[in-house]
């Protein structure tokens, strides 16, 4: 059998954070930036301003890896991407025909779409959300986000580069009369800043996984075709791309994440015209997630007491740990309930390898849950499960029979890749995520993980209970944990709180950059 | 999937709309469009946070064995375009001749199709006329508004003759589907090498009546493919006699059955969560009293009503504000 051609992706095409996230590659801090076009001479021209410093996907030397030289960029210190709204597009002078092949959940933006995605309830209201992202007058419309991620230094202090960055592109804006939106909720009201969690190691601060419920986030993301350099996406794959009913993974295909490309159902999707303005571009929802850090440590250490005293635990800041992971379905430093189901398993993983090590990193996302059919270790309703089902859909998963067993199949066409970063907007309590979900159809991949697996239960024999964590909880909001032990009988944690809420967001197109060129010279033609 | 099926019975009733003006002059309209904007006013089940304010519930839930229930206007059938052909045949002296308009369908006219599950009974019809009798008794005034838009209505006058009426309005249900098996239902189904075995028996006799006769080879032969042939006839006799059965029902899946589950687990859950971490003394005083007054055994009181998302009293998490469309 020849092996099957692989496909190349034009890493100089590409904006950079999506391949792989900034956070992960040295950059932990970002600053996001919101403006409007009054007319189309000016959106073109700031966009013409800005295309030539637009960071690619191409890689710069990793430790022990350097890069080839065709792939290469020289690492900055302030990445710069662009992402348009779909009214962006409109100001720009994108011509119809090419609008109106863009997908309707795009034109729609996130705030119309309200109710697929729970943002119609309670605390997850547009009342609720940052003054910059509540749809008003037409004047301060979303029109395009700048992405800004820098390095920091030994004190977790971002580097200069990110402040002459931000000059650069508000005298651009200033230049051009593109006008930037403020009211976003943090202390500088002009840009939303983000910045991962840092801790104190060896004198230095450095950046850590953890969100700011104490979760280690960003581990589990999904692995395709061309994603990585001399096809190290076959060996990621293994726990994060596509699984067969007999264990063996393989990448997804690159058309679930990059425009114009095959996908999972093996054919290149219809996509806005023409082909080069969508090729090797993506779409991505930006939700400004708020955790209720106040409510969750208050609620976890009221359950945690319920858990210890319904299943006997003696130590309580043990039981508030199980809670925590049979919530999120891995313990909060990241090792998976599947594989280590108690803390001491636990504590066993992390012995044969060493927390945050290239193994231990792989080890953390290798299983399925093919072992776990009555969600015994992990229960069915855990944020891990939903977000990711793996092969638990299956149809026939309970067949002996491996080989007759259709593994991740149900599960191919709905993943998204995560990026973003913890924020804190200072003061009490303001606290959470600007999580970032990248794919070729939000409407097929982020809203529905968002709106039947997140905030509904039926897939998870859950009824209309929605996730522990971060969906929105009523007055009967409960979580089922169920026992391993033969006699002892689930446990049920009741009176959930709403611990996260939407403070903001919309849907965005990052193009390429052929397609970035052809909007900034206003020459798109879809004839 | 026959009509009847899961112990369910699949009502499928094309009837005809009429064709002749609805109301005066002035405002007429045709009685399709009447029907529809009938339909659209016709209250849906309260089963969603989002209808469940309304307070006005479907005229199905009056009764206590409809599961689904939906009517529709069918106009016309779609037109797929031109039959498939091969360019090689059509240019052949055989092909047809491209630029020869094909013949569409089309219906004679607009039609209301009325399809319901409800519990089948041991009635000699399955049911059927004692449910439409209910469906009149109970909903007559919405029957009339929407099937006095159907053709030769004018002849229901009563329960009987409205029951009569759909009923010859009925056609075969071939597509059935409940789903209310808790995991796989007990079915044997036919293997491959189970339909060979068959095919075998049939070779092996064959063989047997050409050694018992003393026939030449050639009569062996013939044998052995009568054989084959009769076996295959028989497993594939067999096979559709099989599928034709009715998929047995499951265990308490008529809609008492259904409605008192629903009762009966909204207050379990929150029996569990008070209870939960008792002492087996409390808990089994504490459970002696969940069943006493919820009456496990007794499938009709207390239980939910049709055509309600719950009845435990907590308020479904419904939406609080309108999603909202930037102004153009």
């Amino acid at each position: 059998m020849t092996a099957p051609l692989t496909p190349e992706l034009e890493l100089g095409d590409l904006q950079g954070g999506v391949l792989s996230a900034y956070g992960k590659r040295g950059y932990p801090i970002g600053r996001y930036i919101l403006f409007h076009a009054p007319d189309g001479v000016a959106g073109r021209r700031f966009v013409e301003a800005l295309r030539p410093h637009v960071t690619t996907a191409r890689r710069w030397d990793r430790p022990g890896k350097p890069t080839k030289a065709l792939n290469k960029q020289a690492q900055p210190d302030c990445t710069l991407n662009i992402a348009f709204t779909f009214w962006g597009l409109v100001a720009l002078g994108v011509p119809t025909r090419t609008l109106r092949g863009l997908p309707d959940e795009f034109i729609d933006g996130m705030a119309a779409r309200a109710r697929v995605l729970g943002d119609d309830i309670g605390s997850n209201c547009v009342d609720f959300w940052d003054e910059v992202w509540k749809p008003g007058e037409p004047g301060k419309r979303v029109h395009f986000l700048v992405m800004l991620n820098t390095r920091a230094d030994d004190n977790g202090v971002a580097l200069p580069a990110l402040a002459a960055r931000t000059e650069f592109v508000l005298n651009a804006a200033r230049e051009c009369g593109v006008r930037l939106l403020d009211g976003h909720g943090g202390p500088d009201p002009r840009w939303q800043d983000l910045s991962a969690v840092f801790a104190e190691y060896g004198g230095k601060k450095v950046p850590t996984r953890l969100e700011h419920f104490g979760f280690a986030d960003a581990i589990g993301d999904p692995v395709f075709e061309g994603q990585y350099p001399d096809r190290e996406e076959l060996a990621r794959s293994v726990g994060q791309g596509a699984v067969d009913g007999a264990g063996n993974w393989r990448p997804l295909a690159p058309g679930e994440f990059i425009l114009g490309w095959p996908d999972e159902a093996q054919e290149v999707a219809g996509a806005a015209m023409p082909l080069d303005f969508s090729r090797n571009g993506t779409f991505f929802a930006y939700r400004k997630l708020h955790e209720d850090v106040a409510a969750w440590d208050a609620w976890i250490a009221a359950t945690a007491a319920r858990l210890a005293q319904v299943w006997g635990i003696s130590d309580l800041a043990a039981a508030a740990d199980l809670l925590k992971a049979k919530m999120a379905g891995r313990w909060p430093d990241g090792v998976p309930l599947v594989l280590a189901p108690t803390p001491e398993a636990r504590d066993e993983f992390n012995r044969k390898f060493t927390l945050e090590s290239p193994e231990w990193v792989r080890a953390v996302s290798n299983f399925v849950y093919a072992g776990d059919p009555k969600g015994e270790r992990c229960p069915f309703g855990s944020h891990l499960r939903r977000a990711n089902p793996r092969d638990m859909l299956d149809p026939l998963g309970d067949l002996p029979d491996r080989n007759k067993r259709a593994g991740s199949v149900l599960n191919n066409r709905r993943r998204i890749l995560r990026r973003g970063l913890p924020y804190d907007d200072g003061g009490d309590n303001r606290k959470g995520i600007v999580f970032l979900a990248h794919c070729t159809s939000l409407f097929r991949q982020f809203e529905f993980v968002q709106q039947q697996w997140m905030n509904y239960g039926l897939d998870f024999e859950a009824g209309n209970q929605t996730c522990p964590i971060i969906g929105p909880h009523g007055d009967d909001a409960r979580f089922v944990v169920p026992s391993a032990e033969p006699g002892k009988p689930p446990f049920v944690a009741a009176d959930l709180k709403q611990f996260v809420s939407t403070r903001g967001g919309d849907y965005f197109f990052t193009p390429s950059l052929t397609a970035l060129r052809m909007i900034g010279q206003g020459t798109v033609d879809p004839t | 999937m026959p009509t009847i099926d899961g112990g369910h019975y699949f009502i499928t009733a094309l009837i005809p709309v009429r064709h002749d003006s609805d109301g005066a002059l002035d405002r007429a309209t045709a009685h399709s469009n009447a029907l529809r904007d009938t339909l659209a006013t016709l209250p849906t089940a309260l089963q969603s946070p989002v209808c469940a304010p309304g307070g006005l519930n479907s005229p199905f839930a009056r009764c206590t064995r409809t599961h689904f229930a939906r009517f529709a206007v069918i106009d016309q059938p779609m037109y797929n375009g031109r039959d498939r052909h091969d360019a090689l045949v059509t240019a052949s002296p055989f092909g047809k001749d491209p630029t020869v308009q094909q013949k569409f369908d089309t219906l004679s006219r607009p039609w209301l199709l009325l399809a319901a599950d409800f519990d089948a009974t041991q009635e000699s019809d399955g049911g059927l006329k004692s449910w439409l009798v209910g469906l009149w008794t109970r909903s007559e005034p919405e029957m009339r508004a929407i099937f006095g838009h159907c053709y030769g209505f004018e002849a229901v006058n009563d329960a009987d003759t409205f029951a009569a009426y759909v009923a010859k309005c009925r056609i075969e249900t071939t597509m059935s589907y409940n789903e209310y098996w808790p995991g796989r239902p007990p079915l044997t189904g036919w293997s491959i090498p189970g339909a060979l075995t068959w095919v075998g028996i049939g070779a092996l006799a064959g063989l047997a009546c050409a050694w018992w006769t003393g026939w030449p080879w050639w009569g062996w032969l013939l044998a052995l493919v009568f054989g084959v042939a009769l076996g295959a006839a028989a497993a594939a006799l067999r096979i559709a006699k099989d599928g034709a059965k009715p998929f047995p029902m499951a265990p308490n899946s008529d809609l008492p059955g259904v409605l008192k589950a629903l009762y009966v687990q909204q207050r379990f859950c929150r029996f569990v969560e008070t209870h939960q971490g008792a002492d087996a003394e409390t808990l089994q005083l504490a459970f002696s009293v969940f069943c006493a007054s919820n009456k496990l055994n007794d499938r009709l009181h207390p239980t939910q009503p049709p055509g309600v998302i719950r009845s435990d009293g907590v308020t479904p998490l419904a939406p609080t504000c309108a999603p909202q469309r930037s102004p153009a």
